[in-house]
């Protein structure tokens, strides 16, 4: 083997891989120093494999990468993670935003109507002492709308008709504010005793049992829905002031059909407009709207005319003769 | 793992520390999994992985610490817009290495590579077969490493590496500096490994002769 040979077995194999070559370069110096030679420059290119990198060569390649994905984001191709790492907080805030704004909205608006069975059950029985009139009016003025009662059947317009009617005929601004028609109630169904039920029977809306309007009864949604939210929101923030200022003022009698069983319904009078405390008044509605008031004794009562009748117009009583009985 | 099993780690001589590779290329490979799914803080590992060895390659090719840190940031610029399609054909080194010479590449054929390239005396050697060491050569002062380190073979291969012409210190950074086998060289070359043979002699042939005059 020769010299030169030697050498291209160095650069083609990068060693002595025969045993004839391993002979060669132990006898020939030339060989042994070349080979020396190329060993050392073997291990030199191997340490420029290991040498020392800049410092920061980390941050300033990283730096760089995310500037120029920062750069392409800025045209909508991509970015680098700041489009997935910035989505969230975004996202988050968009919702918060939304959330907050809905929030303030609920609050600056006027306050919406409870469902009307939880107003029933969330009503104490002190609140409904404390409001029995309003009550009263309330459950009268669903009587008029489901009236299926014979004693208070209108001979005149169904009550789909008078519920449509209802909302223009009010004269009473009280009277806006009657119940949702979930809070339709089955006051004036007939008692299953056959019997009316006495005006000492009368309880708070909380104790009663309140069921959902019977669309086959006609109990269709009669009343006007901004009417009672809006009567419900006043109700809500004037419950206070009413209770302080109106209640002295105002007394609760039930009305119910002079002769014979039947229902009655509770109304809220102006002390004025009912009988003394424990007394029972007549009242006679003639067919063509009159009103007759009569103490025990049959002695007509004239003042509390034109009170009851802006009462008892919006309910739609039919003619006839009842008792108003005070109960408080 | 189809890949792991039939890596050719055994194809060369290669020593025994060629044993790690399986579980770099795991290590990487999971990483790429990781970005590919979604999540973009493994590129940053990614990166850790393998910068010192894509910035020495391109040192080495370029002869520039300049130079190569530029080339090391475009590589991992193309590395990270490429990583979402890479199908692990190859282990990341070798797709990033690949990356990182075809930088090069561009940047020793740009103008303004050549305009910074500074003259310290040509280096130029014509061979009997015809090939001819790089008449562009990058002649320029000795490495700052190499004189910080005080190795004369050091600087002189320095010097020499930069007179071999871009094949030739291709395959010589490849195979002997940064250790990869014959079939990531040919994969990184695009090349059969034969042909990364043959190369690789006369690149060791034309190293040889260029360290004749610079380090007696």
């Amino acid at each position: 083997m020769t010299c030169d040979e030697i050498r291209a077995m160095l650069d083609r194999e990068g060693g002595l891989t025969t045993g004839e070559a391993q002979d060669h370069v132990h006898q020939c110096p030339a060989c042994q120093e070349a080979w020396a030679r190329w060993q050392a420059v073997q291990r030199e290119l191997r340490a420029m494999g290991d040498e020392e990198t800049p410092p920061f060569l980390h941050s300033r390649l990283m730096a760089h990468v995310q500037s120029a994905a920062a750069q392409e984001s800025g045209s909508g191709t991509w970015l680098f993670g700041l489009k997935k790492i910035w989505a969230g907080p975004v996202v988050v805030l968009f919702i918060g935003l939304l959330l907050g704004g809905f929030g303030l909205l609920q609050i600056l608006k006027p306050r919406a109507p409870a469902p009307a069975a939880s107003v029933a059950q969330t009503r104490s029985r002190s609140e409904a002492k404390r409001f029995p009139a309003e009550s009263a009016r309330d459950e009268a003025k669903e009587v008029a709308k489901t009236g299926e009662h014979p004693a208070f059947k209108a001979p005149g317009p169904s009550a789909p008709e008078e519920a449509k009617a209802a909302p223009r005929t009010k004269p009473v601004p009280e009277a806006a504010g009657g119940p949702k028609p979930a809070e339709t109630s089955s006051l004036f169904a007939p008692n299953p005793s056959g019997e009316a039920a006495p005006p000492e029977s009368y309880r708070p809306l909380s104790n009663r049992t309140v069921e959902p309007p019977s669309r086959e009864g006609g109990g269709e949604s009669l009343a006007d829905p901004g009417a009672d939210r809006l009567s419900s929101s006043q109700r809500a923030e004037m419950a206070a002031p009413q209770s302080e200022e109106q209640a002295p003022a105002e007394v609760v009698c039930t009305l119910s059909p002079l002769s014979g069983p039947g229902p009655f319904i509770s109304l809220q009078l102006p002390a004025e407009a009912a009988p003394p405390s424990g007394g029972v008044w007549t009242l006679i509605l003639s067919p063509g709207g009159g009103l007759r008031v009569q103490d025990v004794q049959g002695k007509a009562v004239s003042e509390p005319g034109k009170i009851l009748m802006e009462v008892l117009h919006p309910l739609h009583v039919p003619p006839g003769s009842y008792r108003l009985k005070r109960i408080s | 793992m189809a890949l792991v099993l039939v890596y050719p780690w055994t194809m060369d001589e290669r020593g025994p520390t060629d044993k790690t590779m399986p579980r770099d290329w795991d290590a990487d490979a999971a990483g790429v999994a990781r970005f590919q799914a979604g999540d973009e803080a493994a590129f940053e590992a990614l990166v850790r992985s393998r910068e010192k060895e894509v910035y020495r390659t391109a040192l080495r090719i370029l002869g520039d610490p300049e130079d190569a840190m530029e080339a090391s940031q475009e590589t991992f610029i193309r590395v990270f817009r490429s990583l979402k399609g890479f199908r692990q054909d190859a282990s990341f080194k070798t797709w990033v290495t690949g990356i990182c010479i075809n930088v090069c590449r561009t940047m020793v054929s740009s103008s303004a590579g050549r305009m910074k390239r500074r003259s310290t005396g040509l280096i130029k050697e014509s061979r009997a077969d015809g090939d001819e060491l790089d008449p562009g050569i990058p002649d320029r002062a000795p490495d700052p490493s190499a004189m910080a380190l005080g190795s004369e073979l050091r600087q002189a291969l320095a010097l020499a590496l930069m007179a071999l012409s871009p094949e030739h210190r291709e395959v010589i950074v490849l195979r002997d500096i940064q250790d990869l086998d014959y079939s990531q060289v040919g994969q990184i070359l695009d090349c059969p490994a034969g042909t990364v043979k043959s190369r690789l002699s006369r690149a060791r042939e034309a190293l040889r002769r260029a360290l004749e005059g610079l380090w007696p």
